[in-house]
């Protein structure tokens, strides 16, 4: 029998894992210097756009979605990650997963986060959103569930309310660890948020089984939401909408993007806090061998959906489908084939290039441009070619819109940064307990 | 026995910088009578230990919290049929579609947020029979023993943990 872990090797992770939480170097006090510009810079776009009005986009008949939407089923994809990751990887009791889950369940809530914004940016009068609340009122107004942007707003609060208790449950030990080892405002906050965890038997045994319990329901839930956002093209009769294979496609299209983003963190994350123990290059290597399967799945399935569309060719889909393949938009449709296909399955499929963090951060990185040129390629083609072709029209979002959309991506980053001062990003008893099970 | 003597308690907590001998000091009280439900095994990582935990409720608590959710969404649903009820070409305004669809995620919403709250209450409960021990602050596991008040058990009880590895020791008297 092999010694057992000493508490030296605990207290080392300990020491690697709180180090994060503590001190700001001046990169990143830059970062959040300039990130927060950015989040102001679209704050306030947002604002002049509320005090002057949604005409302040471009979005005019035909054309009623465009980037806000667009940029809201890339968050939502992205949100997919920590999920699929955490609640899969966990069910199947993979060992690997323990550095990655909270890197992910981290994204998850911040890109959530970032969705639910670009709904009331969208929203135009967000100060209405109310409307979607069913409550009595004299009007007799009612919410329409029959439509399926209430399906989403259900589905969206579930996912959110869901990612974060999941997110939360696994912190409670570590905050409770971190309430005894850190001092000044930080300890009282962490005694609260660690609930009064002792650390008993049946604490563990219970905080196991209910992760347990969310993990089975917040992936069903994962599943539901995307499929809640396919069906809000799918069940339109919009051409290049229509299509019973969208739900499907959009989920494994946001468990594809998500992992990319994910391999995004875990490549930064490790080099600038020099986690390389806890995130090893096998890291990679797994979530390269999972990126394949999504790269293969998501393929198989645009291109069944392609196929339908072709092999009917109905006028009003094959207009659609022209202006992807060989029209306007081609550049952009070819393009998002090769970034979010060709060069994952091109890189990912050798082994050495997986074993290589900075090339998987690269095709992380580009899977994720790839796939958001692939909503705005479902929205804007099929919205700009309705039946009727003198109702044809063209889009190309205003400064207001991509200020705002910059400014999303800029918060999202921005809250990653402030959390990894507050949120050990490695569940720490998650290492230890992979260390008494090596042994 | 009065009341007061009754609720009195002496706390023992032993503090094990390896938890590997912690199973046979557990077998070994047992053998001197402390039930299972007095003694508490503490640590900031699992360790997996032969007592008695229940987690049944955490099942219970999703389960009826899921179909109070199903519930919880026909009702939504259907309840804009009772509360707003336009005449739509003689169907019925909510689609059974949209009763499954909007029933699903409020199933799901009731039964993740009911096993969360069960599982703060469970650590709260489990928590405070523990208020009277010291919290550890470094990877060692700790093990509560709550004994009625007799010296020389109590005493028993001290060497058997010293004979164990026990790195602390310490006794009070719990009168609350």
């Amino acid at each position: 029998m092999q010694p057992a872990p000493t508490q030296s090797r605990f207290d080392r992770i300990n020491r690697d894992l709180l180090a994060p939480l503590f001190g700001a170097s001046r990169t990143y006090l830059a970062l959040i210097s300039v990130l927060s510009a950015f989040v102001v810079a679209g704050g306030v776009a947002w604002i002049y756009q509320i005090q002057t009005g949604i005409g302040q986009t471009n979005l005019n008949p035909p054309i009623f979605w465009g980037v806000y939407i667009a940029t809201f089923v890339f968050w939502v994809g992205v949100s997919h990650s920590g999920t699929f990751i955490s609640g899969v990887l966990r069910l199947t009791k993979a060992e690997w997963r323990r550095p990655i889950t909270r890197i992910a369940e981290l994204m998850t809530l911040f890109s959530i986060i970032m969705a639910a914004i670009c709904v009331f940016v969208h929203l135009g009068r967000l100060w209405r959103f109310y409307y979607m609340i069913p409550y009595p009122n004299q009007r007799e107004l009612w919410p329409n569930f029959r439509s399926p942007l209430m399906w989403d707003a259900t589905a969206i609060l579930t996912y959110a309310v869901g990612s974060t208790l999941f997110l939360y449950l696994p912190l409670i030990p570590d905050f409770a660890l971190a309430r005894e080892r850190v001092q000044g405002w930080r300890r009282p906050l962490y005694g609260i948020l660690s609930l009064g965890w002792r650390g008993t038997h049946e604490q563990w045994h219970r905080l196991e089984m209910t992760m347990r319990i969310i993990s089975v329901l917040i992936v069903m839930v994962m599943v539901s939401v995307h499929s809640i956002v396919g069906l809000d093209f799918a069940v339109a009769l919009v051409p290049g909408w229509h299509s019973t294979v969208f739900p499907p496609l959009f989920v494994v299209g946001a468990v594809h993007s998500g992992m990319g983003m994910v391999v995004i963190a875990l490549y930064w994350i490790r080099k600038i806090y020099r986690l390389e123990p806890y995130i090893e290059t096998q890291h990679f290597d797994k979530m390269g061998k999972l990126i394949i399967v999504t790269t293969l799945v998501w393929g198989y399935l645009y291109f069944v959906e392609k196929l339908t569309h072709w092999y009917g060719r109905v006028p009003d889909e094959m207009a659609v489908m022209d202006a992807q393949l060989y029209g306007q938009f081609a550049w952009l449709h070819w393009a998002m084939i090769v970034l979010a296909f060709v060069i994952p399955m091109m890189t990912l499929s050798w082994p050495s290039f997986r074993q290589w963090p900075l090339g998987l951060m690269v095709v992380g990185l580009l899977i994720n441009i790839g796939m958001y040129i692939e909503r705005l390629l479902i929205i804007i083609p099929s919205l700009g070619h309705p039946r009727l072709q003198y109702a044809w029209g063209a889009y190309m979002p205003s400064w207001i819109e991509l200020t705002i959309m910059t400014g999303t991506l800029a918060f999202f980053a921005l809250l990653y940064l402030l959390a990894i001062k507050f949120v050990p990003l490695i569940s720490i008893w998650e290492e230890k307990e992979g260390l008494a099970h090596v042994r | 026995m009065s009341d007061s003597v009754r609720s009195s308690h002496l706390r023992i907590s032993a503090r094990f910088s390896d938890p590997a001998p912690l199973e046979a000091v557990i077998d070994r009280l047992r053998h001197q009578g402390v039930p299972d439900g007095d003694l508490a095994v503490f640590a900031h990582r699992p360790i997996h230990i032969n007592l008695p935990n229940d987690v049944s409720f955490l099942v219970r608590a999703a389960i009826v919290a899921g179909i109070i959710g199903i519930g919880l969404g026909v009702a939504l649903t259907a309840g804009t049929a009772l509360l707003y009820p336009l005449q739509t070409g003689g169907k019925p305004i909510v689609a059974l579609s949209v009763v499954g669809l909007i029933s699903y995620e409020t199933m799901m919403l009731c039964a993740i947020v009911a096993t969360f709250t069960a599982l703060v209450l469970s650590i709260r409960r489990t928590s405070e029979r523990l208020s009277a021990h010291r919290p550890l602050n470094d990877d060692s596991a700790g093990l509560a023993i709550r004994l009625d008040i007799d010296d020389q058990r109590a005493g028993r009880v001290r060497r058997l943990l010293e004979e164990a590895g026990a790195a602390e020791i310490t006794v009070v008297r719990d009168d609350s």
